[in-house]
This record gives C-alpha cells, structure tokens and sequence, in this order.
C-alpha cells in the first residue's frame, strides 16, 4: 500500500491532502539541517516522504541483510544502532526489524519506472510495512537538548553512552518511542497518535532553556 | 547590643548570612525581619522567638532542638490556601520574601491553647493507647473514639485544594553519585571529577560545606566556608561534575537507583522563569559515596522538650552560621569533648554560658583549664535531672558529691555524641551494627557499589572526612575506568573526634520519667518505653509500633538509638543485641506533587487522537475516553434533549440509510512471512489457514488457560501475508501476545509481525446506502460492486486519484458495511471525502454509542462479555474451537469445567413491560426466591434502547441460559432499587437470518 500517485495529480483531488500528524510547526526542514549551536534548545518537525518498517526473513537473516545493502547502499544495522546514507536512514526499531526513513516521495523515485521506492526489495526476503504516517519525528538540538530530553527519558545520552549511531527503544511520558542521534542533537519519532502529547512535553521540557521553534 | 531593630538576638558580626539585605516575613500572624542565607528557624530566633509549635499528643510548647532536617519539634506550616504545606521543618526552610508559616497543633494561638488539656489526661495516652484505651463500646470506636482522637493528636492539617504549582521529573546518569557536600563529600566529588568521571554530588542544604559551615575550622588557613567555596567553584567547573545543592535524596533502589528532590523554585526569592516548585530526579550512578555526615544526639531527662533545650551542635551553627544567639544565659550539657567547642563559640559571640556540666568524672585537664580560664563553672561528674519553666528557666543538677542544685538559664546546650546519618545504607535491606568504640550504629553491609566516608561511617574527625572522601573518590573513580591521583589534603585547624561517654540513663518512673522524652515528635517519654517493656513489647519492631518511637516526619533521627538503649538497659541485652530498626524509603518527606511530576490532571496518561480527530471535533462529537484513546461518543445535534435521543437518532440513520464511524483505535497487526498461515492456526481457536486470499474472517483467540482472550477479524491479503484486527483495548496486549508466540512458542516459523495501528486510519461506513457512498469515493467503482467485493471480501483499491485504500466488507452492525483504511496521513481526507460523497444520502456520522447499540442488536460480544472470565461456549461460540489443529488454550477450553452447561452463557433479555429500562450490571434471580447472592443466576452485561425494537434490550451471562430461552426472571439491580421481570430470547435482535449482510 504504497501511495503511488503521480505528482502532477488530477487537480479534482486535491482535497485528498496528506496531512503530518502535527500542523503546528512548519512542515519542510531538510533533514541534513545543521543544528544553531547557539540555541539552547530548538524543536523541528521532520517529516520524511516515506517511511517502510522492515523485518527480514526468520531464515534467511544473513541473505537478507546482504540484500537490504545491496538495495539501500547502506549495513542494516545491528540492535541499538542506525546507518544512514545522505539524507535516509535505516534505523533499528526492534528484534529483526528495522525503519527505513526515505528522501524522496514515492512516484519521484530514482530508480525510475516502476515509481516504487522499494522496487528491488524482495517482499519474500523482507516483509514491508508501509510506516509512512505512522510516526511523528522531531529534531531537538541544541546545547541542552540532552537536558531536555532527560526530563522524561530514562536512556543515558552522553556521548560516551550514546554515541553518533546510536538508536534506542524507549517511553518518554508513558509513550514508546524511538529515539536516536541525529545531526548534532537527536530524533525522536512518536506514534502519530500521541504526536501533540510528546510535543507538549517537549515544549514543557525545553521551557527553562529558552526553546527556540525552527 | 544588636544593632538591628526587630532582631534582638542576632550578632553584630560574623555568619554566612547577607545583613545587606532583608526578607519580610511572617509568622503566627505577626511581621518578622530576616537575612539571605537565614532558615525560619534561625531568623525567628534572632527575633527572640522560642516557641515554635506544641507537641503532636500533649500539645507542650515546643521550640527549636536542631539546626537541620532532623528537627523533630519546629514543624510549621509553610504557604496558604492551596499551597498549605504541613509539617514542614523550620529548621531547613531557606528565608525567602513572603514567606507565611504558621505553628500547629494549638488551637486558639500558640500561647494559649486549650487541647493542652491533654496534658491532664496523659495517663490515657501512654503507649498503646490506642489499642487500650477506646476499645470499648466497640462502635464507639469508629464515629466517636477515633475522629476525637485524630482532631487532638496529629500534626498538622494538608491543604483541601489541588496543589497549584508545577513539577516535573529528570533522570541522570553518572559514574559517581555524592550523597553529601560536606567535607567528604567535596573530597570525594573533586577526587573523582578531577579524573573526568561523571560525577554529581547532592546537598540537602541551600549551599554546600555541611558540619563546615557551623564550626570555627579552619583549612589551609581559610575559614572553614572561604575553603568550601573554593572547592564547589572546582566542581563547578569540570564539565562532567553536576552539582545540585537543594537536592534531597530521598532513596536507593536497585540497580543504582537513587530518588532525589530538588527545590528549584521552591522558598526562593527569584525563581527562574519556567522553574518548576521541585524537580524530582532519578539518579542512575554505578557508584556512590555516602558523605552524609552525623546527626547529634540527645539525652533523656525529665522538661528535655523544652523551648530552649538545644543540641549543642545545633547551638553551633545558630552561633556561628547564622550569627544568632539561642539563649542570653545558656549552659552546656555535655558527656563528650565536642560538647566543649560550644564553649568556644559561646565565648566568641561574646555570651559565656553561666556553667559547664560535663557528666565525666575524668576530663581532659586542657578543659578544666579553658573553663576556668573564661571563668566559668564547671560541674564535672553531674548529671541533669530535669529542665523547669514554661519556656526553659532552670535546671535542677545533682552534682558529683550527689546534691542537688538548681541553677537558673534559658538555653541548654546539650553534647550527648553523635549518631551515623546512616538510614540510607539500609535502603536495600541492609542493617546497621553496633559500634562499641563510639558508642553508636554504622553501617553493616551498604548497597551494592556504596562506599561511606567520613561521620556517616563513624569517622567524626575532619581529617577523617577529608582522608575518606580523597581515598573514596578516587577509588569509585578508578572502578569506572577513569585514572589519576588524590588530591592534596588541605592543612586543616580542627580538632580530633575527642573522648565520650554517652548518657543513656532515663528516669523510668516517677512523675520524670512521663516528662523525659526520648521521641519529642512523637511524644514518647521514657515511661512509654518502661510499659512498654513491662508489657512484653521488648524486640525494636515490637518497640517502634506498641510507642510510634521513631515515626513521623523525622523517621527518628534523633530519637532512635536513646530509645534502644533504654530498652537495653530494661532488659540487660545491650544496644548491639537490641539492635536497630530499619530505614526505607523515603528518608525525607516527599511531596505526592514530585511523584506525579507533569502527570497530572488530563495528562496523568498520554491521549491518543485518531487523524480523525479534528474532523469529528468540527463535526461537535462528545468524546470519550476508551484507554489513552479519545473516540467519539456520539455527535449531538441542535435541539437532542439527551444523549439517548442522539444516539437513537444516529442508530436508525445507519439502519435506514448510511452512517459513518471513526474504527480507527482497533488493533491491525501486520502477519507476514512463509509460515504466516500455520502460526495464525496456533494463535486463533478457528482455522486460519483456509482464509482464500482476498477474503477476511472472525478470529477467535483464548489464552493458555482457555478463556477468550481477544477477538477480531483475520484478512488474508497474499499467501504469506495476512492483517489482523484487534479490539481496542486489547491491541498492545495481543501484540505481546503474538510476540510471545512468535519467539518463544514457535521460534522455527518465519513469521514477522508489525503493527500497524498508527500507520492507517479506518472508517466503518454501515447501513443499506453504504455501497453508494463507497463507490463515489473509489477511484474504481466497479471494483465494489456486490459481486466483486462480496461479504467479508478484501480488496486493494485506490481513493482520491491513487491514494492506497484497502476496503473490507465487514460489518459489526448488521447492515451492509465496509471499512475503509487509508494511510493515516489521508485519514483527515477521508473522512471529509466520506461525508462529501455521502450527502446525497444523508450520511450520518455515529460514535461508540450507536456502534454498542447496533452490536447488541446483533448479540456481538463484546467488551463487556469478553471480560477475561468468560469461555467460547458461554458465547455460544463453542463451535469455532477448530478440533483440526492445535492452538493455544485448546488442552483447557475443551475441559469439562469449562463447557459446563450450568455456566453464566449468553442470551438476550427484554423487559416484560417493555416501557421498562434495563440497566447493565443487574443481577438475574428467579421470581420466586429473595434476591440474595445464594440465589443469583447471572447479570446483565450490556443494555441498549432499540429503536428498531422499540424498547430496552441487553445481553445477559445466565446459568443454563441458552436452554432457558422464554423464561421469566427478575433483573435486580440493588445498587439502583430496581427490580424488574425480564424474559430471556435469543441474543440477536434483529435480522436474524443476516439478510442484510449479504444485501
């Protein structure tokens, strides 16, 4: 079910709009973005084209993997840790599962006729869940971001911890959550539905460090 | 003598207090004037003011005993209104402009209160009383004897208004924890953070130096404080080493656990802007060093509570800390040399005491020698027999010779040693042993990972501190993998721990024996602690609940150890045989405000909104919490008198033409993989793996123990690939539920399980217009039609010009219906799409009400029929447990017990008078028996008004109900005083031949 529509899309539809889970924050922020170090704390939405969950096949892990690099030019990466090639990462998200965060919308994919980012990937070698509207991610950087964050994060994010690659699976406010270093500062995805709790908490959170929108 | 108007016991000169600059402040309703740097306590007593409360049974006046948190008499209540905060210590309240305390326990004022009465019935309220005195008539107890009780003893009242200010919660992680900032703690925390290990030390105290801020040493030839700052101004510079003065730890838990208190803005002038009133903070160290130094003890004598009779170590610190003078004429009680620096604090502040009683026969002759040098009486070999006056007046002394001999003063300073502020290493179990050498506890065995420096492990001397913290620090910091060497110990002018030899005699009987109090918080005396054992009540936890000795806000800092040692000395078992209660958590009061943090209120638990959300919202539903979720209830119109007219309204729209509701909440997990077929087989009751692609079907899953587990619907979208739907409620639970199956039961199946809950919005679209209204909105209209999307088929379609959409004809209704799911990021579309297309049919938007109502029509179970105790034959769903495969709960549901015909089984009731309301929860008796639970047949699970119908219809759960169809029963439901004749049916009200299923 991946949404496949040309972009030059019949105009009687329009009113078929995709809409993020919050509308609050601007929507466009690039995700290579470097982050204002002189912020104490900044908030942004990133909202990326695609997003497919991935599980590999129970038996045929290794072959799996192979082709998952083969595919996306990038490791899948081992429990606790992301890979990322430009601006798409592949994010661990569980036992055999990991998330696959995209650049480009689908239809406008490079690989070319079949405007099917996963074209390539064997469905019998890993499963593909589309995941696109499933999650809400913030980007939170900034000097304190950590500071921030650790109001209701239990996960250690020093750097010697948390290190540049590192990924983990963890609730914050009683909400799962994905949480991993992304730039200078952090990203964290939330399921859509708690997307405006976890923004409250965040603004809440960052309140004492001057957050700062992007 | 003192130069400050309002302030006439405050020094001219000398401690850590900002004369430049006053705080107002008030007290019992009067104005009072003090410093930055004061606590309550110290600013009322450079006022003058000795009466700080009366005591929690007697009501006696009580003053101020300490200088710190172990303060068990000047409790206050601090703030009004809704930020009333009881019980709260004078003694650790920093000053701050505004601040409003009142004293309790006195009605009508301090000076003059007339539940001091108490005092003449004393006799009732020795130890035990309440075990003794009100037992009889025992209903008495309950609405006399105890509201009494509880209106005269206690301390004081909490506020009645939610709490206003705001909290919230932190977690940090480092190598060493700190638990104290005095001398080895600052050691500890500069050993170790000099090595670039993460370190953070945490003080109770407005500003770190613990015993240092009190006393006249002096290091590297600064004074004590200057030594200090200069130590926190390092600290304060490493940039892995976080300090957090005002920061009390409360408790230790495993695995490096500790739970700590920060008063951010809390009894500050200037608090910073989004400053919560506390922070809680878990702290993760793999490391720890207890630095929280020694608590001083008291002695037991008859009037020791009161107002004037101090610790000396507490008369120290108002001397030399807060530059107050406790008393004009005061004399000190000492039975160690410690006692003895009071002296020199006295004679610093330029008031002498008027004597020194030291109950050594044998002193240290360089003592001998200072009193008489300052001209001071010195009684040595004399013991104290009691404290007189309201407010302290004089004492009565029986000196070596073994005379007695009063002798007039107002403070009492009293040096009995000092006890380990240990209560944190029992945190985790761990006891406390006896220290012959020092006469007191320390610490056994210590958490994992804890060290103990200084005082806390009976090490009293300053050198002692400072050794310990240096060895400790870099020792934890060595552990975590970090190198470097010790610090340089400063050159320090203090003297050594010095000689001591503890009073633990009490007068147990006589009329000083019920005035010498061993727990003044709780006001246990010395003769508490003799009936006590006289009756048996002899072990130290026997001990603590018979006399309440060592409860309260204090946890009895002070009062502990001079309790069991007069028990020891009544049994002849000696303090270490005795042995100590244990400490828990927390060992300072927290406020249930720090627990909660930001959860409170409507954020107590995270919301979940559907993408519809919005829409529904515009659309005016009323909404309703179903787990985190908000669903929408029902969406009242215009002129609807009541809920029920709506949701009559929205059920006979769906029945006649076209309805719309939000299925969004229930659970869809994403099944794919070779084995996918054969683990669902295992997972469901029914066979699974017969489903042709294309087509869904009702699942049925039971536990391992038989019982219904969760049901829902299993589509099968390729050969290996299949959706599972869940209820709402249960969609985490049988997400587990799988994961187990999948990892535990079946490792060898190549099975993957995703959920997908979050990734789709769903819409049930329900009633005879629903295919109309489907087919306006798919790109292909045809591929809806009845023969290409038949009953419980599944197809793949797109909406809106090549939006993915994934349409089932399911219905929970009875009508023709489908469910709609779209990425979630269309589902605001959708619904706007659904409610376009649908006007032509006068689509009618429903919530969770109609949807019950319509399922009970259909005698669906649900919720309330899937309650955990129900089986597939008590639904009538006996005939799904598939006898081709096994799967999980098979051995157990097919047990007798749990197809037993006698079970509560599902049918339907009606009302006989069909005007007659039935209510959810009624319990079904026959007509002829008393409606009592020998005689219950069953209840009534879920009701609804039929409009169809035209009455009140339920389902119901009753002892042999299939076979008792037609039967006239009584539903009753006690708690409404209804009773009302119903007559059992078949649970399916309408459209028993699904007709319009299939239409």
């Amino acid at each position: 079910m991946v949404d496949r529509r040309p972009a030059d899309r019949d105009a009687t539809h329009l009113a078929w709009k995709p809409l993020a889970a919050l509308r609050e924050l601007p929507l466009a922020m690039a995700s290579d973005a470097p982050c204002e170090l002189d912020d104490d704390v900044f908030i942004a939405l990133w909202n990326p084209p695609v997003m497919i969950g991935l599980s590999p096949r129970r038996d045929a892990a290794e072959q799996a993997r192979a082709h998952l690099q083969a595919c996306l030019g990038m490791p899948a990466p081992e429990p606790g840790r992301t890979s990322r090639r430009g601006g798409e990462r592949l994010v661990w998200s569980g036992l055999d599962q990991w998330l696959f965060i995209g650049e480009s919308a689908p239809g406008e994919s490079a690989s070319g006729e079949s405007a099917d980012w996963s074209a390539g990937l064997d469905p019998d070698l890993v499963a593909m869940t589309d995941q696109t509207g499933a999650r809400a991610i913030f980007r939170i950087g900034g000097r304190d971001a950590a500071e921030a964050l650790a109001k209701g994060c239990f996960v250690d994010l020093h750097p010697r911890a948390f290190p540049q690659d590192a990924v983990a699976i963890t609730a914050i406010a009683h909400i799962g959550v994905i949480l991993w270093r992304e730039g200078d500062g952090f990203a964290l995805a939330t399921p859509r539905s708690t997307a405006s709790d976890v923004l409250h908490w965040l603004t809440e959170s960052a309140a004492e460090f001057g957050l700062d929108w992007n | 003598m003192s130069g400050i108007p309002g302030q006439p016991r405050r020094l001219a000169e000398g401690g850590l207090i900002d004369r430049a600059r006053t705080i107002e402040f008030r007290f019992d309703g009067r104005d009072y004037r003090g410093h930055p740097g004061d606590t309550l306590a110290s600013a009322l007593l450079a006022a003058g003011v000795r009466r700080f409360g009366r005591s929690f049974k007697y009501h006696r006046l009580r003053g101020v005993m300490t200088a710190g948190p172990e303060e068990p008499n000047a409790l206050v209540t601090l703030g009004e209104g809704a930020r009333r905060e009881p019980n709260t210590r004078a003694t650790t309240i920093a000053l701050h402009q505004g601040l409003v305390a009142e004293s309790q326990n006195r009605w009508p004022s301090l000076d003059v209160d007339l539940l001091s009465l108490n005092q003449l019935i004393a006799p009732f309220l020795s130890a035990g009383f309440y075990y003794k005195t009100f037992m009889w008539p025992r209903a008495f107890w309950e609405r006399v004897y105890e509201p009494l009780i509880r209106r005269a003893a206690g301390l004081g009242r909490a506020a009645q208004a939610p709490d206003p200010d705001h909290y919230e919660k932190a977690v940090a992680h480092c190598d060493l924890l700190v638990i104290g900032a005095g001398p080895a703690g600052l050691m500890a925390a500069l050993a170790a953070g000099r090595t670039g290990a993460r370190v953070i030390i945490v003080d109770e105290d407005e500003r770190f130096g613990g015993r240092l801020l009190s006393e006249a040493d002096r290091l590297d030839g600064l004074a004590a404080p200057a030594w200090v700052d200069g130590i926190a101004a390092e600290l304060g510079s490493l940039p892995e080493t976080r300090l957090l003065p005002r920061t009390t730890l409360f408790g230790i838990y495993d695995g490096g656990v500790h739970g700590a208190v920060e008063r951010v803005a809390d009894q500050r002038d200037a608090a910073p802007a989004h400053a919560p009133r506390q922070r809680m903070w878990r702290i993760h160290a793999r490391r720890t060093i207890l630095a929280t130094g020694a608590i001083e003890r008291p002695m037991v004598f008859s009037g020791n509570d009161r107002p004037g009779v101090m610790l000396a170590g507490a008369a120290r610190s108002y001397l030399t800390r807060y530059a107050v003078k406790p008393a004009k004429a005061p004399v000190i009680l000492t039975s160690c040399d410690d006692g003895w620096r009071t002296l020199d604090a006295l004679v610093a502040a330029k008031t002498p005491p008027v004597a020194i009683i030291d109950s050594r026969e044998m002193i240290d002759p360089a003592l001998v020698q200072a009193a008489k040098s300052a001209g001071i009486p010195l009684h040595t070999g004399a013991r104290i027999v009691a404290a007189h006056g309201r407010d302290l007046a004089r004492i009565s002394i029986r000196t070596a010779s073994g005379a007695e001999q009063k002798l007039a003063c107002d403070g009492l300073f009293v040096a009995n040693g000092w006890n380990p502020n240990l209560a944190l290493t029992s945190h985790l179990g761990d006891r406390p042993v006896y220290d012959e050498a020092i006469a007191a506890f320390v610490p056994g065995q210590t958490p994992p990972g804890m060290a103990v420096a200084g005082a806390a492990a009976g090490r009293f001397s300053l050198e002692q501190a400072l050794t310990d913290g240096a060895r400790l620090g870099i020792e934890a910091a060595t552990e975590c993998g970090f190198a470097g060497a010790q610090p340089a110990l400063p050159v320090i002018e203090a003297p050594g721990a010095g000689a001591h030899k503890p009073i633990w005699q009490a007068p147990l009987s006589g009329k000083h024996a019920k005035t010498a109090f061993v727990d003044q918080q709780n006001d246990v005396t010395a003769a508490d602690i003799a009936l006590a054992h006289r009756e048996g009540f002899r072990a130290v936890e026997h001990l603590k609940r018979y006399t309440t000795l060592g409860m309260a806000t204090d946890q009895g800092k002070t009062s502990n150890l001079p309790g069991l040692a007069i028990m020891a000395e009544l049994t002849g078992r000696g303090i270490a045989q005795t042995g100590t209660t244990m400490f828990r958590p927390p060992a300072s009061p927290v406020a249930i405000g720090a627990l909660a943090g930001p959860h409170r209120g409507n954020r107590f638990r995270p919301t979940r909104r559907t993408p519809g959300h919005d829409w529904a919202q515009e659309a005016g539903a009323i909404f309703v919490e179903s787990g985190p979720w908000l669903r929408a209830q029902y969406f009242p119109r215009d002129g609807e008198a009541d809920w029920l007219t709506s949701v009559d309204r929205e059920v006979s729209a769906v029945r006649a033409g076209v309805g719309v509701c939000d299925v969004t909440t229930l659970g869809k997990i994403d099944v794919q993989g070779r084995d996918a077929a054969a683990f669902l087989d295992f997972v469901y009751a029914n066979l699974i793996s017969t489903l042709p692609v294309g087509k869904a079907r009702y699942g049925l899953m039971l536990r391992e123990d038989g019982f219904i587990f969760d049901d829902g619907t299993v589509a099968r979208i390729a050969e290996n690939h299949f959706l599972v739907s869940t209820t709402t409620a249960n969609a985490a639970r049988v997400m587990q539920h799988m994961e187990l199956c999948a990892q535990w039961h079946r490792p060898d199946d190549d099975v993957r399980l995703t959920s997908i809950s979050e990734a789709y919005a769903q819409y049930a679209l329900a009633g005879p217009r629903a295919r109309d209204v489907l087919a306006a909105i798919v790109d292909e209209p045809d591929a809806v039609s009845a023969e290409n999307l038949p009953y419980l088929g599944v197809r793949d379609l797109t909406v809106g010009g090549g939006v993915p959409a994934r349409i089932f004809r399911l219905s929970f209704s009875g009508e023709l219906a489908y469910e709609i799911a779209v990425p979630a990021q269309y589902g605001d579309a959708a619904i706007r799409a659904i409610m376009a297309a649908g006007e032509t049919f006068r689509i009618t938007p429903y919530g969770t009400e109609a949807l019950g109502v319509m399922r009970i029509e259909k005698g669906h179970a649900s919720g309330p029929e899937l309650n955990g105790q129900t089986t597939a034959h008590d639904l009538g769903l006996g005939r799904m447990l598939s006898k081709k495969k096994d799967f999980i709960g098979k051995a157990m549901a097919l047990r007798p017990a749990l197809t037993a015909p006698e079970r509560p089984r599902l049918v339907g009731i009606t009302p006989c008078d069909p005007g007659q309301r039935l209510r959810a929860g009624a319990h079904i008796l026959p007509t002829d028996k008393p409606a009592s639970a020998a005689h219950d047949q069953g209840w009534v699970t879920s009701v609804a008004h039929s409009p169809e119908c035209g009455h009140w219809i339920g389902l119901a759960l009753v002892s042999h109900g299939p076979e008792r169809i037609g039967e006239t029963l009584r539903a009753v439901d006690l708690l409404r005083g209804e009773d009302i004749a119903v007559r059992l049916c078949d649970p399916v009200f309408i459209d028993k031949e699904g007709a319009r299923l299939h239409g």
